[in-house]
């Protein structure tokens, strides 16, 4: 992602859509399916309508929506009409709040529906695709010969400037990681932070200019017209390509390279280690703040702070394994995830240590102390302990307690005989 | 109970409005250390938690940790566990068992009463267990009441006179009685779960009785007294058997509409809060949420199953194919997120009292693989049947789908599925699926027995080895600890060698927990005890 902080903009209104359909022959025996629709409401959701007639009764309805590049779909069980004969049935796809999905989601979707006499006779509706699209702006379009590039404010030299950007981000990045990208980018360039922000939806930690998602292969990049020609542009476009690229070198079902790794390769690529970047560093060296690389596998720090740190700490462990292991050593590492490899593994193959060792390293080169962890921490106990008595355990308590009053009872007693005569007579 | 793993693909967006919060693989698992609350009166500090929506507040319908963790809160059962994994008496004063142990007297505690100030007797207890048993609409968790004498024949219909049952109340004495079918000395154990929860009489009848508001009638330490805009409010129960909690109102959280955990704790809208293990990497070194950051064990394993009564996995040979074909091992260290996922070997998780360090997973051995599954009839997956892997989307499926192609030749066809993935398990379970279960009680046997003995209730493969059934007998009628381990060791290498299911991780999980909030310990049940959470001066 990219990081620089963009001013508040006014926020698009929501449209609706019609998708581009591409219904296919249905495969239905006992149903006949008509041609299966779909609308589309921006940040609202999608209507799927599947018209449908049946000459048996149906047990189950089902709506299969795969969403992306997902292996698979999502099943959605839907109410079963009574009856035979004709009927539609229909569902809408909650894309608000929790539902969101990022534009330019392609989604295939298809029904399925089981006889009520027989639970293996299954008629499938016909394939519908279509695309969840951000139907808020009029997008201007222009596409290279990888990347298409879609803005709605700015002139058309904008967008071919940014178009070029991406060609040669691209380009770059695929020479570094020796890859060939074949499949086109799409890159959605937003004029304003609300509606870029709810583009990305209501998860987006704060600070964010890019995302790239390579399930979708796109990325999305807030950019106003009035900055085309800032440094940022050519920052914020190879970074999020770079994302894309490191997709297709190390993509597999099982691991994915580090947060922190994945980062600071995007940086180096698209700004190197910059003063800015080192300049934290330095700091956080001097203040004790640093987070060390393991701490960077997954999310990053929340805060402003920590969000660029995490950032310039991911661009200096990559400047640090370039001028320590080389380029090559680097592509190693990054393409030996592509076999399902743990980091450990990928590491060692690439640079010959593992990532506690390189970690370790890279500290040292920045001549950093090991950073303070503060947590986890044991929960305080609440200031009253446990007051039941009872059960079993609890009358083995209460008889322990008696018992141990009959002892120190009968030992007072016997004590007391025996103190007695130890007292001697009274004189 | 069951929960579900954690979805990471783009598809799993569109399930995050499930029975969990939208963040994390997990359930709300902490488990508070207090089992009394403060003897002080209740805090007007509201505390405010991330639960997730429950699928429903009655213990005896209910089959998932989320509402487990909730319903905990209002209804009671005779014993719980504490911190420590202790068990300690709730409802139940004290028990004792006859000799043989075939017997159990709970004895309540004195005067105790609902949140309405209703007399609470045994015969609440018997009446609330019942509706475990009930044919008609059995608990989804009826499997761990089968100790009881005549649950059974009850659950399956054979007898319809609740008095067949063994359950004994004599309100007057104030002593419930458990005949059981076995010497199950881990019964008050087994009782501890939220299942058993006492329901006043209208539950299962009134459908009001569960809804929020004044009308609604609680055992446990609060009483739902309302909703909000995201979730449910609990208010202290005055009439709580250990006196008011010393929080006197709770707000659950359903959901935070697709926000970070982190933000909305940051923005002081939690005092609890599941999270994240991609979160807690860089939380655990950040000086203001690093202290407040919690590693909460979890008694749960994540697995996979087979659906072995229908083609293809009643061939207990394609079954460990499937097996030996996928290196479960390496797939958890890869695919469970940056190693916060403990490897599995076993159903059975670590913590779990008298838990075996044998690994009992299917050896990886892809040839041997290849050849069972040609020994089926289905040399290279030539003429394997058309075949579904459902889940409710997690971070191993893809790899599974990857390597069964892989080693095997067979195309699984993969589909997730959201709120109604447990209903459908329960149902009409998929070919392939896979499931989270936290433990109901600390016992091996909520892994074993209860996930895996014939007709349970959670065997959602409906596998059957009377082999396994009689290793699980065995170690229920065990009286010395040796036997019940051999017995149970016995019973898990029966399932890793006929493959109904095959673990993958286990937890830990973690939360952010307010400074100030005390008691906020956890023992890895799936239930927060807020009764025992209070703030510091």
């Amino acid at each position: 992602m990219g990081r620089l902080t963009r001013r508040l903009g006014v926020l698009g209104l929501l449209a609706s859509l019609a998708l581009s359909l591409a219904p296919a022959a249905s495969a239905a025996t006992w149903a006949t399916f008509g041609t299966p629709s779909a609308t589309s409401t921006y940040g609202t959701g999608v209507e799927f309508s599947q018209p449908v007639t049946v000459d048996k009764a149906v047990a189950r309805v089902e709506l299969l929506l795969t969403i992306a590049n997902a292996i698979g779909p999502v099943v959605t069980e839907l109410p079963v009409p009574t009856g035979t004969g004709p009927t539609t049935l229909s569902h809408l796809l909650d894309t608000s709040g929790d539902g969101h999905l990022l534009p330019n989601t392609p989604i295939v979707a298809r029904w399925r529906l089981t006889a009520s006499d027989d639970p293996t006779d299954v008629a499938l509706g016909p394939i519908l695709r279509v695309t969840y699209a951000d139907d808020r702006f009029t997008w201007q379009t222009e596409a290279g010969g990888l990347v298409r590039v879609h803005w709605y404010e700015g002139t058309t030299d904008f967008g071919r400037r940014a178009l070029k950007v991406g060609e040669d981000g691209v380009r770059k990045a695929s020479v570094l990681l020796g890859v060939t990208e074949s499949k086109p980018v799409d890159f959605y360039v937003y004029a304003d932070q609300a509606a870029f922000y709810d583009a990305l939806g209501p998860g987006t930690r704060e600070n964010v200019g890019g995302e790239a998602d390579a399930g979708i292969r796109t990325l999305f990049a807030l950019i106003p017209p009035n900055q085309i020609n800032d440094v940022w542009v050519g920052i914020v476009i190879p970074h999020e390509l770079t994302h894309l690229v490191v997709d297709t070198a190390a993509g597999n079902p099982y691991h994915f390279p580090p947060r922190w790794l994945n980062e600071g390769l995007a940086v180096y690529e698209s700004q190197g280690y910059d003063a800015s970047d080192r300049g934290r560093i330095s700091d956080a060296v001097s203040s004790q703040t640093l987070i060390p690389l393991d701490g960077l596998v997954g999310q990053f720090p929340t805060s402003a702070d920590g969000f660029f740190l995490a950032y310039a700490e991911s661009v200096s462990a990559v400047d640090f394994m370039i001028r320590a292991y080389g380029t090559d050593a680097l592509v190693t590492l990054i393409r030996s995830y592509k076999d399902g490899q743990t980091d450990d593994e990928a590491f060692r193959k690439g640079l010959g240590v593992d990532t506690a060792a390189f970690a370790a390293a890279w500290l040292a080169d920045l001549g950093a102390t090991p950073p303070t962890r503060y947590g986890p921490q044991p929960a305080p106990a609440a200031p009253v302990p446990h007051g039941g008595g009872g059960g079993v355990d609890a009358m083995t308590v209460i008889l322990a307690i008696l018992a141990v009053g009959l002892v120190i009872v009968i030992a007072l007693v016997v004590g007391r005989r025996r103190r007695r005569p130890a007292a001697g007579p009274e004189p | 109970m069951f929960t579900d793993p954690q979805g990471t693909t783009a598809s799993d967006r569109i399930l995050r409005a499930m029975r969990r919060p939208p963040v994390a693989l997990l359930v709300l698992v902490a488990t508070l250390a207090a089992c009394t609350p403060l003897p002080t009166g209740s805090s007007d500090q509201t505390m405010r938690i991330l639960t997730g929506t429950p699928t429903s507040l009655d213990p005896a319908v209910q089959g998932d940790s989320t509402s487990a963790a909730i319903s905990a809160q209002l209804f009671e059962s005779l014993t719980t566990f504490d911190s420590d994994l202790h068990l300690r008496p709730a409802l139940a004063e004290s028990w004792a068992f006859d000799p043989g142990s075939r017997r159990v007297t709970f004895h309540l505690r004195p005067g105790l009463t609902f949140s309405d100030g209703s007399p609470l007797r045994p015969s609440d207890v018997v009446r609330s267990w019942l509706r475990l048993l009930d044919p008609g609409s059995p608990s989804p968790l009826a499997s761990l009441a089968l100790d009881i004498a005549g649950a059974q024949a009850f659950l399956r219909g054979e007898s319809f006179d609740p008095a067949t049952v063994g359950l004994h109340a004599d309100d007057a004495a104030n002593t419930l009685t458990v005949d059981l079918v076995r010497p199950a000395s881990d019964f008050p154990n087994i009782v501890s779960a939220s299942a058993f929860g006492v329901v006043p009489p209208g539950v299962g009848s009134n459908p009001a009785a569960l809804s929020p508001g004044p009308s609604f009638v609680a055992s446990g330490g609060y009483v739902l007294t309302g909703t909000t805009a995201t979730g449910l409010t609990l208010t202290a129960n005055p009439h709580y058997w250990a006196g008011p909690p010393a929080i006197g109102t709770v707000e659950l959280v359903g959901d935070l509409g697709g926000r970070s955990e982190v933000d909305a704790f940051q923005a002081d809208e939690l005092d609890y809060t599941p999270l994240n293990g991609a979160d807690a990497s860089w939380i655990a070194y950040d000086r203001t949420l690093g202290p407040q950051l919690r590693q909460v064990g979890s008694l749960s394993v994540q697995y996979y199953g087979f659906d072995t009564s229908r083609p293809p996995f009643d061939d207990v040979r394609v079954r460990r194919a499937i097996g030996a074909a996928v290196d479960w091992q390496r797939l958890a260290t890869l695919a469970g997120g940056n190693g916060s996922m403990q490897v599995a070997n076993s159903m059975v998780p670590p913590g779990i009292p008298g838990r075996s360090d044998t690994d009992f997973l299917p050896a990886y051995d892809p040839a041997a693989a290849r050849k069972l599954l040609a020994a089926a009839g289905y040399p290279g997956g030539a003429g394997f049947p058309a075949t579904t892997l459902m889940t409710s989307g997690g971070p191993f499926d893809e790899a599974i789908v990857d390597e069964v192609k892989r080693e095997l030749g067979i195309n699984l066809s993969y589909e997730t599925m959201g709120d109604a993935y447990f209903d459908r398990l329960a149902q009409d379970p998929p070919q392939m699926w896979a499931l989270g279960w936290v433990a109901d009680y600390p016992g091996r046997d909520d892994f074993l027995g209860v996930l895996l003995g014939s007709g349970a209730s959670a065997n959602y493969g409906r596998w059957s080895s009377p082999a396994f059934d009689a290793a699980i007998a065995e170690a229920g009628s065990a009286t010395d600890p040796t036997g019940v381990s051999a017995a149970f060791d016995k019973a898990e290498a029966i399932v890793r060698d006929d493959v109904p299911v095959v673990p993958v991780g286990y937890g830990p999980d973690w939360a952010l927990s307010r400074t100030g909030l005390l008691g906020a310990t956890q023992n890895g049940l799936g239930v927060v005890r807020m009764a025992g959470l209070a703030w510091a001066d």
